[in-house]
């Protein structure tokens, strides 16, 4: 599903040069759920950036789903991101201009095929499935944070995309909002098939996973 | 996709209202003021009745005899030859040194004898202007009052609130009839209705009022005067001179757009072609200066020589001002836009991180930009209406009546949003190029 092969990454300033990421080589399965652990300023974000096409690698491979992706341009970058993948922030990321329906269906704003009427459906859908069908009217600051993880989660999912990649998903909540999110997300996965990778600093939702890959200054170490 | 976007641009607006005053206040009062620019030259220079065919009319009211002084210029070279000095011309040039001129308007016997032959046209109407002091129930009125052809009204389509237009039985028989205008007629007989078939007394002359017009809102002297006469109603002095200057005005109506260049070549060339009347021998030849309503306006303001010339420098000014009231407010907007969406790059990763390309945040933020324009447009152009009012009931403009019609609100419209689109473009393309990482 995600393969990585000799994935490095360098930030370059005019005087400085950081090795962000190095030689990476990482593979995950159809329907696995992978989290990777480091401590701050390892590359988890940059190798999930990378993953999730945010970011280009310095030098290496990046195939998803099969499909090899440093030639694409920007618009089937784009388009790929859309149909393919679905993200989940730390800081949740949701627009708190819009209702909270309004922020589920965003992906859905850029697939031209889908009808107004169809994304209010499925966006409801999406909510519906994460507990939240009764704020769709609200806004994102009169939720609470395991509440607009979730909204986090619904706009991830609406999409119905093969990859979902959480950066820290449960990083700003307590232990029970946590566990929530994270149950929310082993559901997904179980019921679903949907391939998730998740970076976290906290082990124990680490060891709900399948797999734990830990990185260290840019290495792979397990 | 546009309603989300609709939905946010007004959310944006709510978010920061100190921002969105400053604004939209811009926006507004940038708008309101090349709102009352247009409507005032679309009531100067516009189709607007009674100048419903201002492209098609050649205009006629300077006549100018000319006598072009020269000087010669010697060139002498001298030399000393045997103790005696020599002389020897070797060249001589002229170069102009002055002119003796005579300008002003023609007379009538310019137009009868050597103009109305002039094709093409129309309908070709002389005229001129006269005021009389009038007393009626003890007050005096001074009343401008024109006389005219009866095609007069066949060129101008003025607006008959009662009656009608004299013709050319009036003129031809100098009936005693009279047009008024409705202002005049208020103030005259104290109302603007039913006042065809009263009279009135200009000059020992009684005058039937036979209609009522509005009154022209442009300042143009061909249409302005408070009450309209046949031509023949005129003095026999002023009538039957000779001279071909006087206080005469004339009026063509070319058959078509197209034919105003034409017709006005040949009014050119017949001009010149005039021969000089014994009593002014002096002159060497003469120049008549026929204009489109446009020229006539700009050479008003600028009485070059060239009248192209004038035309020119009063473009350049008047878009030279649009360009610059337009310019300041865009570039100010363009700063205050720049920040404002930089306080979004969040959201523009989180939109491209979900599929937008750079594409979609183009358009997004275009369309915002517009949404706010159109908005501040909105006040602009009731702002702009209340300006328009205060000036008529002022009288700060005395010869002109503002107004804005459906025209003059849709070349507003275009400036609103091409002023939307020039001060979103920049910002918005800079944020299009925002890559997804350095938002989240």
């Amino acid at each position: 599903m995600i393969n990585i092969q000799n994935v490095s990454k360098v930030y370059r300033t005019d005087t400085i040069e950081t090795l962000a990421l190095q030689d990476i080589n990482l593979q995950v399965a159809k329907g696995e759920f992978l989290s990777i652990m480091g401590p701050s300023g390892c590359g988890k974000s940059t190798l999930l950036n990378i993953m999730g096409l945010i970011d280009e690698p310095s030098s290496g491979q990046v195939e998803l789903d099969g499909r090899g992706v440093s030639d694409y341009n920007s618009r089937k970058t784009a388009r790929f991101r859309n149909e393919q993948l679905g993200f989940i922030f730390q800081s949740f990321h949701l627009i708190n201009d819009l209702s909270v329906i309004d922020n589920v269906e965003l992906p859905m704003l850029y697939r031209p095929d889908v009808s107004a009427k169809q994304r209010k459906e499925l966006s409801a859908e999406a909510l519906a499935a994460v507990g939240l069908a009764n704020r769709q009217s609200h806004f994102p600051s009169q939720l609470s944070g395991g509440q607009r993880q979730r909204v986090a989660i619904a706009r991830a999912v609406v999409g119905k995309p093969n990859i979902i990649l959480a950066d820290e998903p449960t990083g700003n909540l307590d232990s029970q909002m946590g566990d929530e999110v994270m149950q929310i997300l082993i559901d997904l996965n179980e019921n679903m098939g949907t391939t998730i990778v998740m970076v976290t600093h906290d082990e124990r939702m680490a060891q709900k996973t399948h797999r734990l890959v830990r990185l260290f200054d840019g290495t792979q170490v397990v | 996709m546009f309603k989300n976007y609709l939905k946010l641009a007004f959310k944006v607006l709510g978010r920061r209202k100190f921002f969105t005053f400053v604004s939209l206040f811009g926006i507004s009062f940038t708008l309101m003021v090349l709102m009352v620019i247009m409507a005032f030259l679309d009531t100067e220079l516009g189709a607007n009745a009674p100048m419903s065919e201002a492209d098609r009319m050649v205009l006629m009211d300077r006549v100018e005899f000319k006598t072009q002084f020269y000087d010669t210029i010697y060139q002498v070279d001298s030399q000393l030859v045997a103790g005696k000095m020599t002389y020897d011309t070797v060249n001589f040039e002229t170069e102009e040194a002055g002119a003796m001129v005579s300008q002003g308007s023609p007379g009538l016997k310019l137009f009868r004898d050597h103009l109305e032959a002039v094709e093409p046209y129309e309908h070709f109407a002389a005229m001129f202007r006269r005021s009389f002091d009038v007393f009626q129930d003890g007050r005096k009125y001074s009343l401008s009052a024109k006389y005219a052809d009866a095609d007069y009204w066949k060129i101008l389509d003025f607006n008959f609130l009662e009656g009608t237009p004299f013709n050319s039985n009036h003129v031809e028989s100098a009936t005693s009839v009279a047009v008024v205008t409705d202002r005049m007629a208020r103030e005259f007989f104290g109302t603007d209705e039913n006042v065809t078939g009263r009279e009135l007394t200009l000059s020992g002359r009684t005058f039937e009022v036979i209609g009522v017009v509005e009154r022209s809102r442009t300042s143009s002297v061909f249409t302005r005067a408070d009450i309209y006469l046949p031509m023949s109603t005129a003095d026999n002095q002023t009538l039957s001179s000779e001279s071909l200057q006087g206080p005469f005005r004339g009026i063509f109506l070319a058959p078509s757009v197209n034919d105003v260049k034409q017709l006005q070549d040949n009014l050119h060339f017949a001009g010149r072609n005039v021969p000089i009347p014994p009593d002014m021998d002096d002159f060497e030849n003469i120049t008549i200066k026929a204009f489109t309503v446009e020229e006539k306006y700009a050479w008003n303001l600028f009485f070059d020589d060239e009248v192209k010339k004038s035309l020119s420098k009063f473009r350049w000014i008047l878009f030279g001002t649009l360009g610059f009231f337009l310019l300041i407010p865009t570039l100010n907007l363009i700063n205050l836009n720049l920040s404002r969406m930089v306080e979004r790059s969040s959201e523009i990763s989180v939109r491209k991180a979900f599929g937008a390309d750079s594409r979609h945040i183009l358009v997004q933020f275009l369309f915002e930009n517009i949404i706010i324009t159109l908005v501040g447009g909105t006040i602009g152009f009731l702002l702009a209406l209340l300006v328009i009012y205060l000036i008529n009931q002022s009288g700060a403009l005395p010869d002109t009546i503002l107004s804005f019609n459906w025209r003059v609100f849709g070349i507003s419209l275009i400036i609103c949003l091409g002023f939307g689109f020039l001060s979103g473009l920049l910002p918005a393309y800079r944020m299009s190029r925002q890559q997804v990482a350095d938002g989240l």
